[in-house]
């Protein structure tokens, strides 16, 4: 379970985040809504511990990020906006160095490393250089990293980004398994699809603080739209004086 | 653990994409040898003469002169057509042009006149033409002295100081101050070794977006950049290694074995040099990690480090050509003390441990700083800031 706890951030003079709360429930898929500049990244970061809040706190199963962030990273799986592959090292070593990084025992590794690759179509390209994937292989890639050391919470930012149907399809599947399996999983997404297929919460961020949270069917109620599009838009537009 | 594994990464990433590694190794390699070829050439230029030939027009006309050169190993071999293109054409490196009237001028104790040409943008012509006017000048004097005899006169009254120049360094010695030169291509190899490494572990991961993914690891940032350190080490120790078997190598040719050189590069010489410039290049690769670090992209990072490569060679230049003296405390200053501790072993001198140990324990503390501040750095929010955003 992940849980932000009225966060602020400010880089120089400009407040990035301003107050933000909300909670990711174990077994659930919530969604980060919002604009450029809503704050998204910067309230991801707080989570995996790369931006440290100026107030307030985060927790990844209790433990707070920001006092033991070695501790709650190791209890997080997250795909970052950016790859960021090794061109120079296959599909199967970058499962092995994420698993040397994570501290899985070497007695588990080779198994779960089979498992993963198998499981997001990967198998195949096990001995191929990253350099030679396409986008979508990255990504599985970057699922089945994240997911090594089967964490119990994780963090998908943008993650059908640049898809192909398929591929993006595959990402979505494995999404839904996790959160069956008990995880609790972030997405940050602009894809509102996505957030209907995916999500059964939504957080909606505006001008670094959240703006409205609940189920999709609540938030339609909430505005009185038909589709979450819609509604987004209409919250969006309210906050920012656009309507 | 992670730092081991960074490491292990690293290098085989770096063993798979060659480019940053051979720019380093290169420099291994070629640095010595440019100094080689620099010795061989001063030794060939700067050693004796023996006999030579030069180029001559009207020497016919001054058979005394001509004699009196060949005594001295020189002959004149006639070249017909444009003197000046000759020379231009390095036919000949140098020529003597004897004036149609030099016999009857000579005759009538009049100053007979000979032109020298040679080609000052050439170093054989310099040599061939300073030799030539020397001897032209001990001949005017001889005659000279002859005739003010035949007068009366005794030569000493109009030449009331008589410069004698006499030069008595040997080829060894000219080539021993070129070789001086030597610690400065080992000391380089130190820093130039683990550069492209250095800015493509640090800035270039930057770049191409995956220092993100590493942080995303629970693993401490002084685990990252101790196994990025490692790897950027790796590789200046082994070009120092290469830049050593190299210089051995290079003075092991015949020539210069026959130099006599006075100083020298033997294996326990570079043994004691290698124990020398491990702690540098230890340190010299944590400064540059963390010099790197500050870069966004990888060419941002190599302009960075590439002025780095400066500091080594200022004081070896200063100390080479004696614009400075070595003192106490520069014994144990990282890099000069270095230098100064490569100078001693290749003279044959065996510097004092408490030197050589207070200077690897002061490098050390200076790389272990480096790693310390890059390490701080990569707790920053600033470094997950990518070229252009």
């Amino acid at each position: 379970m992940i849980t932000v706890t009225d966060i602020r951030k400010a880089f120089g003079k400009t407040a990035a985040v301003k107050g933000v709360s909300f909670e990711v429930p174990n077994g659930s898929i919530t969604a980060l809504l919002g604009p450029n500049g809503a704050g998204k990244t910067t309230t991801i970061r707080s989570i995996t511990g790369l931006v440290r809040p100026d107030t307030g706190r985060v927790d990844v199963d209790g433990i707070q990020v920001a006092a033991q962030p070695i501790a709650a990273r190791a209890r997080l799986g997250v795909v970052p906006e950016h790859i960021g592959v090794y061109d120079h090292l296959t599909v199967r070593e970058h499962l092995e160095y994420s698993a040397d990084l994570q501290g899985v025992a070497a007695a588990m590794r080779h198994a779960r490393i089979e498992r993963l690759l198998e499981q997001l179509g990967l198998g195949s390209l096990a001995s191929r250089l990253a350099g030679s994937l396409s986008l979508g292989e990255r990504r599985r890639l970057a699922v089945a990293r994240a997911l090594v050391h089967e964490p119990a919470n994780l963090v998908f930012d943008e993650p059908t980004n640049g898809l192909d149907v398929i591929s993006a399809r595959e990402v979505r599947r494995e999404i839904t398994r996790l959160a069956a399996s008990g995880c609790a999983i972030l997405v940050s997404t602009h894809v509102m699809p996505e957030v209907v297929a995916l999500c059964n919460r939504v957080v909606v961020m505006a001008a670094g603080a959240v703006i409205a949270t609940g189920t999709p069917g609540e938030l339609l109620q909430q505005t009185g739209r038909a589709t979450l599009e819609d509604a987004f838009v209409h919250m969006i537009g309210s906050e920012e004086g656009l309507n | 653990m992670g730092a081991m594994a960074v490491a292990r990464k690293e290098w085989r990433e770096i063993v798979r994409d060659r480019r940053s590694l051979y720019s380093g190794l290169f420099f291994g390699v070629w640095g010595p040898l440019v100094m080689g070829i620099a010795l061989l050439a001063t030794s060939r230029h700067q050693g004796e003469l023996g006999a030579i030939e030069i180029g001559g027009q009207g020497a016919s006309q001054a058979p005394a002169l001509a004699a009196f050169l060949a005594a001295r190993d020189v002959s004149i071999v006639e070249i017909a057509g444009d003197p000046a293109a000759a020379i231009r054409d390095r036919r000949t490196p140098a020529l003597l042009i004897v004036d149609a009237d030099y016999a009857e001028r000579f005759a009538q104790s009049r100053p007979a006149t000979v032109t020298v040409l040679h080609d000052s943008s050439w170093t054989e012509s310099n040599r061939h033409a300073a030799h030539l006017k020397s001897l032209l000048a001990d001949y005017s004097r001889a005659i000279g002295d002859t005739r003010l005899v035949l007068r009366g006169v005794a030569p000493a009254a109009i030449a009331p100081v008589r410069v004698i120049e006499r030069d008595y360094a040997t080829a060894a010695d000219r080539s021993g101050r070129a070789l001086a030169t030597m610690p400065i291509f080992i000391l380089l190899a130190a820093f130039i070794g683990g550069m492209s490494v250095a800015a493509d572990v640090s800035a270039g991961e930057r770049e191409r977006g995956s220092l993100e993914s590493l942080l995303l690891h629970p693993v401490s940032r002084a685990a990252i950049i101790t196994g990025k350190w490692l790897a950027i080490s790796a590789a200046a120790v082994a070009t120092v290694v290469l830049a050593l078997v190299t210089s051995y190598a290079v003075m092991q040719h015949p020539r210069l074995q026959q130099l006599d050189l006075p100083i020298g590069l033997g294996v326990t010489d570079a043994v004691l040099m290698l124990a020398a410039l491990t702690p540098l290049a230890l340190a010299a690769s944590a400064v540059q990690l963390l010099i790197a670090f500050q870069a966004r992209t990888y060419k941002e990072a190599q302009t960075k480090l590439s002025m780095m490569i400066f500091l080594p060679m200022i004081p070896g230049f200063l100390f080479a050509f004696g614009s400075i003296a070595p003192s106490a405390w520069m014994g144990f200053a990282p890099m000069i003390g270095q230098h100064m501790l490569l100078t001693d072993v290749v003279r044959g001198e065996v510097p004092p441990a408490s030197r050589f140990i207070g200077l690897t324990v002061l490098t050390l503390i200076a790389g272990a700083i480096a790693c310390r501040a890059a390490a701080r750095q990569l707790d920053r929010e600033t470094v997950l800031r990518r070229a252009g955003g």
